[in-house]
């Protein structure tokens, strides 16, 4: 097997009732790449996110992660071995501080710490010192350090989608899953964002596959673009070779009569 | 005055358990979004295990206390896994909770093998003179009852705001596809929530016995009880279910007092249809959160 793959999608099919939202989608995610996932609404982009992190169940065709097929394992599982992901609709812990979130992200590593800080026992102390010192850098990382004490739902919609990536970061992914990570955000943070996606993929080495609607974005980021639409892969390149493809641009803008 | 201290009181004391229930319904209905209408039946265990490893083997009090909050703990950890567990995948919270008003019966009727009909009681955890405030006598077990009960309160709250676990089994609560993600088995988190609730069940049937006495039957009735104290408060609010504990216990202790014992238990009732009328979300809750809910 390639190496070089970080997953691999092999023929994923999946229908709602009579819609097939997926068809035969098939396509490689290298491993250090930023891979964009794009297509009109309705294309089944989110749906296959949701396959991937285990939310949903593909009717048939296999995923396969570092060589290994996956899909039997529970979305816990998945991020165990080194899935994350963040929502097109944030599923942030509303009611809890944004530092909380993240700590709550690291529970994976630190599950028997976890565990043991629900006896109180004293040996807790540092484990928990430790979590929230690591939960502090990563705040820091995207930036919303001054935020941390204040209650998830409270912040603006940009915000909140920083620490959506903050509480992904938390968990040490191999890929991590962004699920339009741009929407609701204006100029300047978009452009804060590409930053940020970048340097997710430089400094921490991550993986990235990312759902997203702003082609500048997505111009401006990817390594790999595949193109969705009505469940199917119509095209698959770079940046440039995406944005001179017929195919797509019939897709996105109709058929020329 | 003395008569409406003491009157407040002996509300405190019996505001206490149904706080205590009430709070044992949020944890379980955060963790899973079902009410566990056998809550009751878990501060009867408390009582009528007490008394048996007490009285009836002559165990030492603490040695008591560790055994009966054991077998509470066994009783909610079997019910989840057995009855909860299978059906949670399905989400026919109906069924799931059918199947809890199932598990009261049953544990009724083998507490009445055990038990038979009669009350049972045990001597107060301390001996000692009453306290005398203002004319209104007040035991010491009354303290005890409140003391534990504001005690079993705090912890909870460090419980689920300043521990790891508790954030985690919060986080669950907050948005299951979330924390799934997080990697948090969230079966688990569920059967630790029917544990802790079983054992604060427990807890206030321990403390109150010596008081108000136990017998098989009373948890039907308490689980009204504590279900209406968590609805006053806004169902799933840690906060709320306490507070309306104590007032449930004090409206129903004045009823009783000032008007006529009979009416006592119907103080629950009429909250309840009141509140399911007027404030559905509660008190204190608002009525988008409650829309939220899946139930």
């Amino acid at each position: 097997m390639d190496s070089q793959i970080t997953i691999k999608i092999k023929n994923i099919s999946k229908s709602f009732g009579g819609l097939k939202a997926l068809e035969n989608v098939s396509f490689s995610v290298k491993t250090g790449q930023i891979h964009a996932l794009i297509g009109p609404n309705g294309a089944g982009k989110t749906t296959l996110m949701n396959i991937i992190s285990g939310l949903e169940t593909a009717d048939s065709g296999e995923i396969i992660f570092n060589d290994k097929p996956i899909n039997k394992l529970p979305p816990e599982k998945r991020t165990k071995i080194g899935i994350a992901r963040t929502f097109q609709n944030l599923e942030l812990f509303g009611e809890m501080t944004v530092l909380e979130n993240v700590m709550v992200g690291m529970y994976l590593k630190y599950e028997t710490g976890f565990i043991k800080s629900g006896l109180m026992l004293n040996s807790v102390r540092k484990v928990q010192k430790d979590i929230i010192t690591k939960s502090l850098n990563i705040l820091d990382y995207v930036g919303l350090n001054h935020r941390k004490n204040e209650y998830a739902k409270n912040l603006p919609v940009g915000e909140q989608r920083l620490l959506e990536i903050a509480r992904a970061i938390a968990a040490d992914p191999i890929l991590m899953l962004l699920d339009e990570p741009a929407a609701g955000l204006n100029i300047r943070e978009t452009k804060n964002l590409s930053i940020l996606i970048k340097n997710l993929k430089e400094e921490k080495q991550i993986t990235l596959l990312i759902v997203e609607h702003d082609m500048e974005l997505i111009m401006g980021i990817s390594d790999t673009i595949t193109v969705l639409n009505f469940g199917k892969v119509i095209a698959e390149g770079d940046p440039l070779s995406i944005q001179k493809n017929p195919d797509v641009i019939t897709a996105y803008l109709g058929e020329e009569d | 005055m003395s008569l409406l201290l003491q009157f407040l009181f002996s509300g405190l004391t019996t505001g206490s358990v149904y706080a205590l229930v009430g709070i044992g319904f949020n944890i379980v209905y955060n963790s899973t979004s079902i009410l566990n209408l056998a809550q009751g039946e878990f501060v009867v265990i408390g009582g009528l295990m007490m008394w048996f490893f007490l009285e009836g083997m002559n165990l030492p009090f603490a040695t008591s206390v560790a055994l009966t909050l054991t077998v509470a703990a066994t009783v909610a950890l079997l019910m989840e896994r057995l009855t909860i567990k299978p059906l949670l995948k399905k989400g026919d919270l109906l069924l799931m909770i059918m199947v809890t008003i199932a598990v009261s019966i049953l544990i009724r009727g083998l507490l009445m093998f055990k038990f038979g009909k009669d009350p049972y009681t045990y001597p107060p955890f301390t001996e000692g003179e009453p306290l005398v405030i203002y004319g209104a006598v007040i035991t010491q077990q009354t303290l005890w009852v409140i003391g534990i009960t504001a005690l079993s309160i705090v912890i909870l709250y460090l419980f689920f705001n300043k521990t790891m676990l508790g954030r985690a089994m919060k986080a669950c609560s907050l948005d299951i596809k979330a924390a799934r993600l997080m990697g948090i088995n969230v079966s688990n988190m569920v059967m630790l929530s029917f544990i802790i609730s079983g054992l604060i069940g427990a807890i206030g049937g321990i403390a109150i016995t010596p008081i108000s006495l136990m017998e098989y039957d009373k948890g039907a009735m308490l689980s009204v009880k504590g279900f209406c104290a968590a609805i006053m408060g806004g169902l799933g609010r840690g906060r709320g279910a306490v507070v309306g504990g104590f007032t449930l216990g004090i409206l129903e202790s004045f009823t009783a007092g000032y008007i006529h014992s009979g009416f006592k238990d119907a103080v629950a009732l009429l909250i309840m249809l009141f509140i399911l009328f007027f404030r559905p979300a509660g008190i204190f809750g608002k009525t988008e959160t409650l829309r939220l809910r899946k139930f």
